[in-house]
């Protein structure tokens, strides 16, 4: 065997056999007792983000949703439920999020994609995993090791003369590290089931939310930056792993009337901010999903017209035109949807059409704040400019 | 003088060249093709196409000044106006109501947090047909910001111009001045 691949083998084994004890399980109520350690120092570090956190505009301040989040988490977590503090933050991306002193995360954009009560109590239970096994702190150990343990590399490497051990050493140790978070996040899909299992949850609802996932995730423009994931992508191992193991589990609830009605007064926001990532493709696909829920309504049937408007490829601004139409025989249809097919209307040569929609929104918003600039593009549309 | 140093020393002339640092004085002055004529002075940061003005330091008032958006560009990311983003890009064809939710989709992607309409109305840029927008926002901090705004299209280009401050106090303070900047503004052909 070549000299540098022998000596690239012993160093990354060097890097597997130096990973260092995983800290033992949380246990409840726990906080770091000696203040000269690293997790004191990092629990210290966790104080100022939460802080940022209660103050950030992007924080969603619905005391009810937020108490609902903490009543399905104290359902999920049953000890632990003291340890636990939610926030929910605007962000139209599928994330969510475990500190290492019990402060969660959790995105809008996950609460836009989930169907179910037992889909959320499956992602609070991942969640916890990660409080309850330390992870971060698991984490950030492991980072630091493998970076003295590169950096050692590097200069043996260098003293060597075989730049190739420190470049495979490098590669060796990254990719552990990469393996390790997979395997955190295997462990953490093991304990959400199991918790969502104990609470009584239907225990196909992770299948259920990854697979949707994986049908976001396989159309991701990998040009553009606004994928979803906030942090590790979707899989199809992962689909299907979990759909698997759901199946083999007595069923149980999925409270998806419950959940529905939580979040359906802030759907249309989250649909808005979802556009706005300007991702079509995937929003498409989420759309589309959205759509054939029992719960569909005028909301998501505008916000699907909407994408189409802002997509303007071939044959959209007819889909949009189709989209606005529909919505627009729905009693409770927002008036924008006037302001938005008049738009289309003109771009489609439809003139007096366009222009009864804009009459027809001022009417309908008198005080709309771009009520100057309509009343103007009526008067160009009427008099043929 | 060898060949890469003398390369070197011509492009970085050249960059010199396009951006201009420094104290902009009262009176007429151009800017990218634009004749404005501020009453005070103002700082200058930045290079063609997006000029940042500023008093009392961007985080208290900015001007910012987009000038020759083409077809297909994005509004406020001059770095990056020719790569790909589905959708927040300028369109030569876009009527008033788009460029403002262009406008409002760019200041979200910059950071703003719950960028809001609060007005828009047509407006008078020399003999061209532009539009005035004021804005509502708040920074990552939570401090709240207004903006107001104007812009036109010449030559199948945006033209944009945003003046922005946090709403208590530095608003007000220079208001004034933007309205009447504002007002006197005119394109060069």
């Amino acid at each position: 065997m070549n000299l540098r691949i022998v000596l690239a083998s012993t160093l990354s084994a060097l890097l597997l056999a130096c990973a260092g004890t995983p800290p033992s399980p949380a246990p409840v109520n726990y906080q770091p007792s000696d203040a000269s350690t690293d997790e004191a120092g990092l629990w210290a570090q966790m104080v100022k983000v939460e802080q940022t956190l209660a103050h950030s505009p992007a924080r969603v301040h619905d005391a009810g949703l937020e108490q609902y989040l903490l009543e399905v988490s104290c359902r999920v977590a049953a000890d632990y439920c003291q340890d636990l503090r939610i926030y929910l933050m605007r962000e139209p991306f599928f994330n969510a999020a475990m500190y290492p002193n019990g402060v969660m995360i959790v995105w809008t954009g996950l609460l836009l994609r989930v169907e179910d009560e037992a889909q959320l109590a499956f992602v609070l239970g991942h969640e916890l995993s990660h409080y309850r096994h330390r992870d971060t702190l698991a984490r950030w150990r492991r980072i630091k090791r493998t970076e003295s343990i590169l950096a050692g590399l590097s200069v043996a490497g260098g003293a060597f003369g075989a730049g190739l051990v420190g470049v495979a050493g490098a590669i060796s140790g990254y990719a552990a590290l990469f393996a390790y978070g997979r395997d955190l996040e295997r462990r953490a899909d093991d304990y959400g089931l199991q918790r969502l299992q104990q609470a009584g949850y239907d225990p196909s609802a992770p299948g259920r939310l990854w697979s949707a996932m994986w049908e976001e995730d396989k159309v991701r423009d990998k040009e553009l930056l606004s994928g979803i994931f906030g942090t590790h992508p979707a899989t199809e191992e992962r689909a299907t792993e979990l759909t698997q193991r759901g199946a083999e589990l007595p069923p149980g609830d999925s409270q998806r009337e419950r959940y529905q009605q939580r979040i359906a007064p802030s759907r249309a926001q989250w649909l808005d901010d979802e556009l706005g990532r300007r991702h079509y493709i995937q929003s498409e696909v989420l759309l589309n999903r959205l759509l054939r829920q029992p719960e569909a309504d005028a909301t998501t049937r505008y916000a699907l017209a909407e994408l189409y408007r802002l997509r303007a490829s071939d044959g959209d601004l007819q889909r949009a035109r189709a989209a606005y139409d529909a919505v627009l025989t729905d009693p409770n249809a927002s008036p924008n949807a006037y302001r938005q097919r008049a738009q289309v209307r003109t771009k489609l040569g439809d003139r007096s059409g366009a222009s009864r929609d804009y009459a027809h929104y001022l009417r309908k918003v008198p005080d709309a704040p771009e009520r100057p600039v309509i009343e103007q593009m009526i008067e160009q549309l009427e008099s043929g400019r | 003088m060898s060949f890469r140093l003398s390369v070197f020393l011509l492009v970085l002339a050249l960059l010199s060249a396009c951006s201009s640092n420094g104290l902009i004085r009262p009176g007429p002055t151009e800017v990218d093709g634009l004749s404005l004529r501020p009453s005070i002075a103002w700082s200058q940061r930045g290079a063609k196409g997006e000029r940042q003005w500023t008093i009392d330091g961007p985080q208290l008032n900015a001007l910012e000044i987009y000038t020759g958006i083409k077809d297909g560009e994005h509004v406020f990311k001059f770095d990056v106006r020719n790569k790909r983003d589905e959708g927040l890009l300028f369109r030569a064809n876009m009527n008033t109501l788009e460029l403002q939710e262009l406008i409002i989709a760019g200041l979200k992607e910059a950071g703003a947090v719950d960028p809001q309409s609060q007005q828009l109305s047509p407006a008078k840029v020399g003999n061209l047909d532009g539009f005035r927008i004021e804005l509502r926002f708040a920074n990552a901090q939570g401090l709240r910001y207004r903006a107001l705004g104007l812009g036109f299209i010449a030559n199948d280009r945006l033209q944009f111009l945003l003046y922005y401050a946090p709403e208590e106090y530095y608003f007000d303070r220079y208001l004034g001045e933007v309205e009447r900047l504002f007002a006197g503004v005119r394109w060069r052909d």
